[in-house]
């Protein structure tokens, strides 16, 4: 008796999990750790019922998983390559591309340093060590200091990708645990210079310089050489549970904000 | 007495008390040591099995071409140096000639900031406005402009009160839609480009001498890069296979199995990866390469005899001496690299030894790289070295001399002051002294080297606040409380008979202490000063939060200067990246090589301390 009580129990739990949809999202480490988890509690949170399921093993994946059926939205922090593009076309499918946001990388040196702006190239020397005195680019001459983040982090990666051609970090570069440490150690010395995410590089005593000559400012996203889209892709035109969490989370005030204070711009104002 | 013991014991499984006890003693010490040669051999056989990982590593390095890419790589860093001296001296030169010049241009791009972020919508509502834009522009500039500091803007204080004046009115006449810089900036800009012509046209030749050499090595990086990622997939997947051969033998559900033969008929195995073809294009550019050093150095020797003669500022002066000087070193350590870079051939083996020097003296360690990984020891044995150095050159004098003092002079109060203050030192957590080391004594540090009256110290004023000095002297703080018991226990040691002996003959305290007390306690000491050491040298807390963390060789040309440059130590590598390696990987391993290259350190430090001690018990 007490046994079929048990399983009828179980059967209604589980026939009521089955009912929900389910959204399975995979691929980008960038998105996958905190910006999709977060944006998933608060989706759930404003009342909807979905499942989630949620791997971040790297963009690649997204694509091998959406081609497989695998997954309703695979996470890219890339553009799809022309390779990944061929073998949906192949499969007679088309492959839609939504921008989830935008992730900034802010160059920060010392305000009493005169430097306002380097370009690109000049910021990935800074880094890979071919550059290493301040009057070298028109500074006031002293010997930099450049701060890094340390190997775990995916920043560094980021930012070797957009800044130093993938080159490796030079020898001198000093790395630091996390964008607060860059910033207090770049506001100490003023011949420091260093990388953070946008919203570490207001600090006092710091100054976020132009790259490329264009300063980093949610509204230059698109111009600023050290920013890339995220995005999320689907086979197809999504619909359903997983287009009403596209929409929400691309277009909605609330999604905007928990990008926002996971350290990413959002498409839409955070309100 | 014996038989008083033994008459009260119960036996338990046939021992008494007394077996117990001895038994339980006898076990823990053999415990001890069977958990001690086990450490130590996990520690040797992982530390061991880095030198054929790294041969293979380095071999692949050679096979693939990278090792002929590497030497282009070298001589553009080096090319680079040169330009780096020149451009130095070229911006000197320019603000010291054209100081106000600069001035302008420099605060003219500085001032569009604060008008851009206050005019953006100003500026794009301007283009639809024909009528009286210029003067609408002209009350917005003013407003903004107003509320802005000369000395926020004009950051070294170049420019007079008279050319910061100009340059704010002609901002105000000016359009801003047509973009070009008002006219004031413009001569300002021509004026510097006039005067600094000449040399500007030998710096670009100087920059621009190592082009050709540039473009083959940017071209050759990608060849061998892509080659290194075939030929890496290639090397994994015979392992690959057979992973997924042992899944389908252990597996009974049939999708899983379905699913891994699939993944196993995508495994392609070559029997040899055709490195020979792959690093053809290398190898076909020996000839290239050449044509390019030569390239380089006609130009570069051209370049830097363009260079002016005389300059108006001093450093300038002296950096182009430096780049006049450094150019022949230069050019005859290319055609050092051209040679050995044609010596290059995919098929030559790579030595054992080579390896292992490679470890022991290499300069770089490089990990985590999309281009080839470098382990060398040398810049955090130097670090760790150095630390050390400082360490005890500080602890040594201030605490054999409390020990001294304490033993021989001081008063029953002093000693019982002195003696529990700095064993209380040894209760400090390491990690405290780390944060400690740099929010206090580094800032501390910092703000006290900047005082202009100290500027003849070396290393002063110092840029960093985690450097080797602030390393050092906070270890110097943990050393003391060790160096200060053991040299203490050694000064009692030796007999009372002999300081009596010798104030008896009439010497006074001091000479006693000199003449007859130091030198018999000697050894001890000295053994007291080698278990700091070990103790200095085995910190990791302090190190990894206080040293600045920067694996590169000191730069000597500092001289003593060098205690203020940031650096990484052995202990704090271990500490900072054994947390991302994934087991039994080549990274892996050469930690654990540096964690026995620490063990051997320590080990050979205590036995040296132990045998001294031993030989003073003889006395």
């Amino acid at each position: 008796m007490k046994y079929t009580v048990i399983l009828t129990i179980g059967n209604l739990l589980a026939g009521s999990v089955f009912a929900q949809e389910k959204i399975v999202m995979k691929g980008s480490d960038t998105l996958g750790a905190k910006m999709v988890p977060q944006l998933k509690e608060a989706y759930l949170a404003e009342g909807s019922k979905v499942n989630f399921e949620i791997a971040a093993e790297g963009s690649s994946q997204a694509f091998t998983n959406l081609l497989a059926g695998t997954c309703n939205i695979g996470m890219s922090s890339r553009n799809v390559k022309d390779s990944e593009q061929d073998s949906f076309t192949a499969k007679g499918q088309t492959l839609i591309e939504h921008v989830a946001a935008w992730d900034m990388i802010a160059v920060v040196v010392n305000k009493g340093n005169g430097v306002r702006g380097l370009t690109l190239e000049q910021v990935g020397d800074i880094f890979t060590g071919k550059i290493t005195d301040w009057g070298q680019v028109g500074g006031k001459p002293g010997k930099i200091s450049a701060y890094t983040r340390n190997t775990a982090s995916g920043t560094y990666k980021t930012f070797q990708g957009l800044a130093m051609n993938k080159e490796d970090y030079g020898s001198s570069t000093q790395k630091m645990a996390g964008n607060e440490q860059i910033a207090t150690e770049v506001a100490g010395n003023i011949n420091g210079i260093g990388y953070v995410g946008l919203a570490y590089s207001a600090k006092d005593g710091l100054r976020a310089i132009k790259v490329g000559g264009e300063s980093p400012k949610p509204r230059n996203k698109a111009d600023y050489p050290l920013s890339r889209k995220l995005f999320y892709y689907t086979v197809g035109k999504p619909t359903g549970e997983t287009k009403k969490f596209i929409d929400w989370a691309t277009t909605s005030s609330a999604a905007a904000k928990v990008i926002d204070k996971v350290g990413f711009i959002p498409l839409v104002e955070a309100k | 007495m014996a038989k008083h013991f033994q008459k009260k014991g119960r036996r338990i499984l046939g021992w008494d008390l007394q077996d117990w006890i001895k038994g339980f003693f006898g076990t823990n010490a053999t415990l001890s040591i069977v958990i001690l040669l086990l450490i130590c051999f996990y520690l040797i056989r992982e530390a061991v099995m880095f030198f054929p990982s790294h041969h293979q590593g380095l071999t692949l390095y050679r096979q693939t071409g990278q090792e002929f890419v590497g030497h282009l790589i070298e001589e553009v860093d080096e090319h680079a140096k040169i330009v780096a001296m020149t451009d130095q001296a070229y911006y000197r030169e320019l603000d010291e000639k054209f100081g106000n010049e600069r001035g302008v241009s420099d605060s003219y791009e500085a001032l569009l900031e604060p008008l851009e972020d206050a005019g953006e919508d100003f500026i794009d509502a301007l283009d639809d406005e024909e009528e009286g834009a210029q003067e609408a522009w002209d009350t917005f500039a003013t407003k903004t402009l107003s509320k802005v500091y000369k000395k926020e803007i004009d950051t070294f204080n170049r420019l007079d009160d008279d050319s910061w004046n100009a340059l704010l009115a002609s901002m105000k006449g000016w359009d801003p839609l047509e973009g070009d810089p008002p006219a004031f900036v413009e001569e300002a800009r021509a004026k510097m480009k006039e005067g600094m012509a000449s040399f500007e046209l030998a710096r670009a030749e100087v920059s621009a001498a190592d082009d050709q050499l540039d473009s083959l090595r940017g071209k050759l990086v990608k060849i061998a890069s892509v080659v290194r990622e075939d030929a890496k997939a290639e090397l994994t997947s015979a392992a690959r296979k057979i992973a997924l051969e042992q899944g389908i033998a252990s597996t009974t559900d049939p999708d899983k199995k379905a699913e891994l033969e699939e993944k196993l008929s995508e495994v392609k195995i070559m029997d040899s990866f055709p490195f020979a073809a792959r690093s053809t294009p290398m190898a076909e550019s020996k000839d290239a390469h050449k044509a390019a050093a030569a390239d380089l150095k006609a130009k570069l020797t051209a370049g830097v005899a363009k260079l002016p003669a005389e300059f108006a500022s001093q450093p300038a002066a002296e950096l182009i001496e430096r780049v006049r000087k450094k150019t022949p070193d230069v050019l005859e350590e290319l055609d050092e690299s051209v040679a050995e870079a044609a010596r290059w051939r995919w098929d030559k083996p790579v030595g054992y030894f080579d390896s292992a020097l490679q470890f022991f003296f290499g300069r770089d360690w490089v990990t985590n790289s999309s281009w080839h990984d470098f382990y060398g020891l040398l810049p955090l044995f130097t670090g760790s070295v150095l630390i050390s150095c400082i360490a005890l050159a500080i602890a040594v004098p201030f605490s054999v001399g409390a020990a001294i003092y304490v033993n021989r002079i001081a008063t029953r109060l002093e000693q019982n002051i002195i003696k529990p203050v700095i064993e209380m030192v040894q209760a400090i957590p390491s990690v405290v002294l780390g944060i400690f080391g740099i929010l206090v004594l580094g800032e501390g540090l910092r703000e006290f080297s900047q005082v202009e009256a100290l500027s003849w110290i070396p290393g002063f004023p110092m840029q960093e606040r985690l450097n080797i000095l602030n390393a050092g002297l906070l270890l110097a703080l943990m050393a003391v409380p060790t160096i200060f018991t053991l040299c203490e226990d050694a000064l009692n040691n030796v007999p009372r008979s002999f300081s009596e002996a010798s104030l008896a003959l009439g010497a006074s305290r001091i000479q006693t202490v000199i003449k007859v007390i130091l030198p018999t306690a000697i050894s001890g000491i000295f053994a007291a000063i080698l278990l700091g050491l070990g103790r200095v040298i085995g910190e990791t807390m302090v190190v990894l939060l206080v040293a600045g963390n920067k694996i590169a060789m000191p730069d000597w040309g500092a001289g003593v200067g060098v205690v203020a440059q940031p650096t990484h130590t052995m202990t704090g590598i271990i500490a900072q990246e054994m947390g991302e390696v994934a087991d039994g990987t080549l990274h892996w391993r050469a930690l654990f090589l540096v964690g026995l290259v620490l063990f051997t350190i320590s080990l050979c430090i205590n036995v040296a301390a132990q045998r001294i001690i031993r030989r003073l018990s003889h006395l």
